[in-house]
């Protein structure tokens, strides 16, 4: 599966009170990542949120100081709401956020069209959510390493 | 469908050739003089309708040539429509006065306006015609006479010169016609409905213009009239004709020409219009018809097929919506199922984790098979996807080098380990094909892959690639051959099917010949298999068209 994942920079997480925060409205995404997020070395905090309209309101909390700026986002795309093509615009648009990196979590290797609009919003990377859980592994200790 | 479309056209045609046809008949068994005179009064009438006085006009030259002519006339039969005519005869005869003398007025009409009703008496309607120019007076009588003793047609009264008047001469035109009922109500019919056009049998004689029923009154009388030395003859009024020759006056109206024959000489004197014979009509009513029938033929054979042809059309429109509606549908479907599938197999591989933990084989095996059986719906999900798409995908047809892209390809399929050890051999090709890049890869990678995946058997895997164009066409032959297994002539259709694999010990699909097959037939070539059957290999063979340009600018 050498198409499943690919991250354009290095991305880092060496400031370990920063978050990497997952938006993602599937709770067995989240219990599968996270479950192999615990495994891996990295140890930021990790937190989720449900959709786009969470996300950007968590954005507001962390311009007014009250939480940290995240290292990583992990983007699904599908969701209710707001999706994730339109979150990322929107944090984007704000310069404070200009250099947060983006992993867009694409649904199929198939979704060509998804990979490319993603890139185009200004994600960093994606990783296309595996039908094995362990790819998840593989993941997080690329962003370790 | 077809047959409901037919029919309202195939009655129409049927109904009009057997009109015409049982029409032609009719008038072949009618009096051919009597069908010729029905079918001009109906033309004529029409024409009436349509052209109004300029008609009159022409006729009346005819009938003026023909009253001055002949000092007398007889009539010996008038039929009703004479006698409707001539009761008309008041306004008419001073037309024809005024068409007589150049410059003639028409004094004192009398009676005129007589009451209608008060007819029973015989009349006499006097016109006189002043001719200023040659000082000729001449005065026509018209004499009605209403007369209940002439029987059903009349009787004859001699119209002769009665008397003459300075230098002048007065013809005497008497008439005498049975008066019945229905007459008299045609009659008051005919001064209302004059100038209509015509209508069935006696109301259509009855709305006979005037003029038209003058011309009836030639017509009809021509059967009976007796002439002078003189000729009716248009054309040469002056010249005298033998008292023994036949005699013709000619009239055209419409298109037809009227020639009543005139024979002084003979016992009986009879004027009668040449006959048709009736093995004539007969004959040109059936031509008729069978014009009819061939034209109906043709028109409905034509009509059957545009109807086929643009159901044809139809059905290929609707069958290449269905296509792209199944296209779309397992494109979404395979799509789509895909994320539930992912939680399932996902789930699955969390439990394996756990049972890895409890030292469980049995329950390990069974999570495994879950894990394995979802996997291979997603191979197949993936196939499925990449299979629509291939008949979806826009086509980008550019010149192209196969010799590139073949060698990209078996660079990449190297990588495999597998296939390490394998001998590709590429022989003659083409600089330049007209084809799409992404797509012909496609054909290229999924072909090679399938020879070097099947000729892994043989203990020294050989695969090849060539291509060739036979002189006198336009198409490449690619031929991709490996020295594997070979296919059974009986399947080697069966594994361009999607989904149809003749060998189970391989992995894969058994999409992938399907997807080339699409992708060849995209771009208009052909695509089969030629193996020496088990043992054998197996070529593919399919052709690309050739790019004309290359040749010109190598």
């Amino acid at each position: 599966m050498t198409d499943s994942m690919s991250l354009d920079i290095p991305i880092d997480l060496s400031d370990s009170d920063r978050p990497i925060v997952m938006v993602d409205d599937e709770e067995l995404d989240y219990v599968s990542a996270y479950r192999f997020y615990k495994r891996s070395a990295l140890a930021n905090p990790f937190v989720r949120f449900e959709d786009g309209i969470a996300f950007l309101e968590f954005l507001e909390s962390v311009k007014r100081g009250e939480n940290a700026l995240p290292v990583l986002v992990l983007m699904d795309i599908n969701m209710p709401r707001m999706n994730g093509f339109e979150a990322v615009k929107n944090m984007r648009k704000d310069d404070y956020f200009s250099d947060v990196p983006v992993v867009a979590m694409l649904t199929s290797s198939t979704d060509t069209k998804d990979k490319q609009r993603a890139y185009e919003t200004g994600v960093s990377g994606y990783l296309v959510k595996p039908f094995n859980p362990r790819e998840y592994a593989t993941f997080f200790e690329s962003l370790a390493a | 469908m077809l047959t409901g479309l037919k029919r309202p056209g195939a009655l129409f045609f049927v109904l009009l050739a057997s009109l015409l046809v049982t029409s032609a008949a009719f008038l072949a068994f009618l009096k051919i003089d009597q069908a010729r005179m029905h079918a001009a009064f109906a033309s004529g009438a029409v024409e009436a309708a349509a052209n109004g006085a300029s008609y009159a006009e022409r006729f009346f030259d005819h009938i003026v040539e023909y009253a001055a002519v002949s000092p007398r006339l007889e009539f010996s039969r008038i039929s009703p429509v004479a006698w409707l005519a001539v009761a008309d005869l008041l306004p008419l005869a001073s037309l024809i006065c005024e068409r007589i003398g150049n410059e003639t007025t028409v004094l004192h009409p009398e009676h005129d306006e007589r009451p209608r009703s008060d007819c029973e008496k015989d009349e006499r309607l006097p016109v006189s015609l002043d001719t200023p120019a040659s000082g000729d007076v001449r005065q026509i009588d018209l004499l009605v006479s209403r007369n209940t003793d002439v029987g059903a047609h009349g009787q004859a009264i001699a119209a002769a010169p009665s008397g003459s008047h300075e230098s002048g001469q007065i013809m005497s035109l008497a008439i005498e016609v049975p008066l019945t009922a229905t007459h008299a109500i045609i009659y008051e019919l005919d001064r209302t409905v004059l100038l209509d056009s015509f209508r069935p049998r006696r109301e259509r004689a009855a709305g006979f213009t005037s003029d038209l029923c003058l011309f009836l009154i030639v017509v009809e009388t021509s059967l009976q009239v007796a002439c002078d030395e003189r000729s009716f003859a248009s054309s040469d009024t002056a010249q005298p004709l033998s008292q023994d020759a036949d005699e013709h006056v000619q009239f055209k109206t419409n298109g037809t020409v009227w020639d009543i024959v005139s024979r002084p000489h003979a016992a009986n004197p009879r004027v009668g219009v040449t006959e048709t014979p009736f093995i004539v009509m007969a004959g040109t009513a059936l031509l008729c018809g069978l014009i009819c029938w061939s034209v109906y033929r043709s028109l409905v054979r034509n009509r059957r097929l545009d109807l086929q042809n643009r159901q044809l059309a139809l059905l290929l429109a609707r069958l290449e919506q269905q296509n792209q509606d199944l296209d779309q549908f397992a494109t979404m479907a395979a799509h789509d199922l895909q994320a539930p599938l992912r939680f399932m197999v996902n789930q699955a591989h969390l439990l394996e984790m756990d049972i890895e933990e409890l030292d469980r084989p049995d329950l390990q095996a069974i999570v495994e098979h879950i894990i394995a059986q979802g996997g291979r719906m997603h191979e197949l999900m993936l196939d499925l996807l990449a299979f629509c798409r291939a008949g979806q995908d826009e086509m980008d047809v550019v010149p192209i080098n196969p010799q590139e892209l073949i060698n990209n390809e078996i660079v990449k399929l190297k990588t495999n380990k597998d296939y390490r050890h394998s001998e590709v051999s590429v022989g003659d090709l083409p600089t330049s094909v007209l084809a799409d890049r992404r797509k012909f890869a496609l054909i290229i990678s999924n072909l090679l892959d399938n020879a070097m995946k099947f000729s892994l058997q043989n203990e020294i895997p050989r695969v090849g690639i060539e291509a060739s164009r036979p002189a006198d066409t336009e198409l490449w032959q690619f031929v991709v051959s490996d020295n594997g297994c070979g296919i059974e002539s009986a399947h080697r259709e069966r594994v361009f099917r999607p989904f149809n694999r003749l060998d189970t010990t391989h992995e894969g699909t058994g999409v992938g010949l399907a997807i080339v097959r699409k992708l060849v037939e995209r771009h208009h070539g052909k695509i089969w298999i030629t193996s020496a059957g088990s043992g054998g290999g197996t070529s593919v063979s399919f052709t690309l068209p050739n790019n004309p340009a290359a040749e010109l600018h190598p």
